[in-house]
């Protein structure tokens, strides 16, 4: 069962949207096992020690959340970094963001971001993008296998 | 003796009338012919003495005697003839005889050398020969006599004839005529030239003439003279001095004409050409000129300036300035195919180009230049011309409010982030919160949460309607013809059925404009939601799209049946954040109409309400013609 079970990276470093988004993915009944990271550097080693295949639950993530508006390195910058690196590239990247700017979308979009997602406030529409999501990454889609 | 006595004397002979027998006819025929020969003798030295007397030149005064001499002696003896007839004085016949004789030869002697002089004296036809050749001879120097006067007026010429030994100077009716004079009015003196020239110009006019008698060199003075009326006049002489065999001039004769006309112009042109030097001197722009040949004209002092040579009068030779001359960004040395004067020597119009001078030592500074060939009326380029116009000011201040802007758009883009974010999360954890207390929720609390969302929710379409107003632009770029139809469409096709509220469109023909689609499209987008909007509940909206043309302008419109706009708040709504309603009777946060107010402006335009306020609103709006 457990390794059925999708793998998702949360890069966030507000607590308060750590909570809505688990919270969020609870409710919409997306059932994954969450790592969740504050900053571009934890996420950056928490990737590359995927690479080494250190440990044994030290599978690579089925997906990224990432946050944009993050201390010390930005969002854009952990994806640039992400996209550059061969194993790693290929995980698709999900950018949630508060605004829709459309510098930050154009930006992402151009770094390798798989979708931009603005959070939507109220909770009933966020479950909403949650469970199309599910849906979406692991029902219609086929992911890439893990590297060997 | 007697012998000789017997000679005068008739007793031995018999009158000669015996020998004719005194036959009647033939005594009548020799007495007629005889007295008709004596008389036409007697008369000829009458013509004689007549022609002697009024043609001395034929030289007859002298021999004119012996001519009437022989003549009458010649007549004498016919008339003895006659007298022989009846009386036989046959002796003294003989003696008159002799004495006809020797006048006869001496005459016939006479007569001889005569004979060239009377031969030289031309025949009558020779002589109508030559008065016709001296009549076309004389009427050819009148022609030509006529033809000089003639030239010598028109050419308003005066002439002057000077004869420097006695001063004395014929001066031509035209010449007196320059001065206001009659002729006889003034001395034909040199000294009436001299006291005539203008003090100021006395001492050259008169060096001038000296040195053309000491050296010969061409004569040619332009000096004024006082008229007989007190003015003056600019004159201009020319002359040539006859020199005898030692070389001196003894006379000097020329032309004098009146150049005041073109002195006038002269000065005239002068002035205009030291009056556009002026104005080329002392425009802000730079202008520099050259030829057909691309050497430099014109150069004026703005230009000079830029270039940091200020007032130094340099040479046009050394005007080569292209090593100054940079593009756009500073740096890169303009080559010499992009100087814009060599553009326009090329035949290209340059509109504006945008360039740096920088000269050694000398802060850089930024242009913009138009250029253009210089095309005479024939057709052909006569050169070219450029005009630099600084605008490093401009650009300056362009930058900084481009800085200014960037500055002002990071900071919405936080704002944007920074201020939703805690309102985002106010309104998810307030839900959280109802759906935490679940079923131990009660009215009360369950209101004064929804208070909370419904006032955040507020909070943050406002931060999201403000950072819209602040960041309205276009696509920036020039504007271009534009369709309002299609502006319309695109809001409609943004627009939920449930926002429609089954609302009724109608078009009337709507003309292109000249603007930019995305704000036309923010125009219609907050009219449309506003008809849609304030309208009482149990009406169904009626949107019409209005349009008329007025000359180069047209003028767009939204008229709805809504509630309307009081007359005295129509300045007041296009203001951010205005509202006119409370909050539980229509949705709004105030700031559509200030957004629609910036995109038309934005285009050059205009918005304004029409209608009394009670029958709806007609917001109209003017833009260029596309």
């Amino acid at each position: 069962m457990k390794e059925n079970k999708p793998r998702v990276l949360l890069v966030e470093d507000d607590s308060a949207d750590l909570e809505i988004i688990t919270r969020v993915m609870e409710e919409s009944g997306f059932s994954a096992n969450i790592d969740a990271v504050s900053s571009g550097a934890e996420a950056l080693d928490y990737l590359k020690r995927r690479n080494r295949n250190e440990g044994p639950d030290n599978a690579y993530p089925n997906l990224i959340f990432l946050d944009l508006n993050l201390p010390g390195m930005s969002g854009f910058e952990i994806l640039a970094k992400v996209k550059e690196e061969p194993d790693i590239k290929r995980i698709p990247v999900i950018v949630l963001s508060t605004s829709g700017e459309p510098g930050d979308i154009d930006q992402c979009y151009a770094l390798g971001a798989s979708s931009f997602v603005v959070k939507p406030a109220n909770i009933q529409g966020f479950v909403d993008i949650m469970q199309q999501i599910e849906r979406y990454w692991f029902e219609i889609v086929s992911l890439p296998a893990q590297p060997a | 003796m007697d012998g000789l006595f017997q000679i005068f004397s008739t007793e031995n002979f018999m009158p000669h009338g015996h020998c004719y027998l005194w036959f009647p006819h033939i005594l009548w025929l020799h007495i007629v012919s005889d007295t008709l020969i004596a008389a036409a003798y007697f008369a000829i030295p009458l013509a004689l003495f007549r022609l002697a007397r009024q043609r001395p030149d034929f030289g007859l005064n002298r021999s004119i005697y012996l001519f009437v001499s022989f003549i009458v002696l010649c007549g004498l003896t016919h008339v003895m003839e006659i007298y022989t007839i009846w009386e036989p004085v046959y002796f003294q016949q003989g003696l008159l005889k002799v004495l006809t004789a020797f006048v006869s030869v001496a005459t016939a002697v006479a007569v001889w050398p005569l004979l060239p002089k009377l031969l030289a004296t031309p025949s009558t036809a020779q002589l109508e020969t030559a008065n016709a050749e001296l009549a076309s001879a004389y009427a050819a120097l009148k022609t030509s006599e006529d033809r000089l006067e003639l030239a010598v007026n028109a050419g308003g010429v005066g002439l002057w004839d000077w004869d420097i030994e006695t001063g004395e100077v014929w001066y031509s009716d035209l010449w007196l005529d320059h001065l206001g004079y009659k002729p006889g009015e003034v001395e034909n003196h040199y000294a009436t030239w001299e006291a005539h020239l203008l003090a100021e110009d006395k001492a050259r006019a008169i060096a001038e003439i000296n040195a053309h008698l000491e050296t010969g060199a061409a004569y040619s003075s332009q000096f004024r003279m006082r008229t007989k009326s007190g003015g003056y006049v600019w004159v201009e002489a020319f002359g040539v001095a006859n020199l005898d065999a030692n070389g001196r001039a003894y006379r000097m004769a020329g032309t004098l004409i009146d150049i005041t006309e073109k002195k006038q112009r002269e000065l005239e042109d002068e002035k205009n050409r030291l009056f556009l030097q002026s104005v080329l001197e002392n425009v802000q722009d730079g202008i520099v000129a050259c030829n057909e040949k691309g050497e430099l004209t014109l150069f004026n002092f703005a230009a000079r300036q830029f270039h940091g040579i200020g007032l130094r009068d340099i040479h046009p030779t050394e005007w080569s300035f292209a090593k100054d001359l940079f593009e756009s960004d500073g740096e890169t040395a303009l080559s010499i195919h992009r100087v814009p004067l060599h553009r326009a020597m090329r035949g290209e119009i340059v509109e504006s180009q945008e360039m740096v001078i920088a000269p050694d030592n000398l802060a850089a500074r930024r242009f913009v230049v138009k250029a253009k060939p210089l095309i005479n009326t024939k057709g052909l380029q006569i050169g070219a011309v450029a005009a630099m116009h600084e605008i490093t000011v401009e650009r300056e201040r362009e930058e900084a409010l481009k800085r200014s802007n960037v500055e002002l758009e990071q900071f919405a883009r936080v704002t944007s982030h920074d201020l939703q974010e805690p309102l985002r999360k106010l309104i998810t954890f307030s839900e959280f919160l109802k759906e935490d207390l679940g079923d131990d929720l009660n009215e009360r609390v369950r209101s004064d949460i929804d208070a909370i969302s419904a006032s955040a929710e507020r909070m943050k379409q406002l931060v999201s309607d403000l950072l819209e107003l602040s960041r309205l632009k276009g696509n920036e770029g020039p504007p271009e013809s534009v369709s309002p139809r299609a502006c319309i469409d695109d809001v409609m096709e943004r627009l939920s059925e449930e926002s429609l509220k089954g609302a009724q469109f109608s078009y009337e023909d709507l003309p292109d404009i000249r603007g930019d689609r995305t704000l036309l499209t923010q125009v219609y987008q907050n009219l449309i939601v506003n008809a849609l909007k304030f309208i009482p509940a149990n009406r169904r909206p009626e949107i019409a799209f209005t349009a008329r043309m007025e000359g180069r302008v047209v003028v767009l419109g939204v008229k709805d049946n809504g509630i309307g706009i009081d007359p005295a708040q129509r300045d007041y709504v296009f203001q951010p954040l205005s509202r006119l309603h409370g909050r539980d009777d229509y949705e709004g946060t105030g700031i559509g109409l200030a957004i629609c107010k910036k995109a038309v402006e934005r285009m050059g335009g205009r918005i304004w309400i029409d209608g009394d306020g009670n029958e709806g609103t007609h917001f109209q709006f003017e833009l260029k013609a596309g």
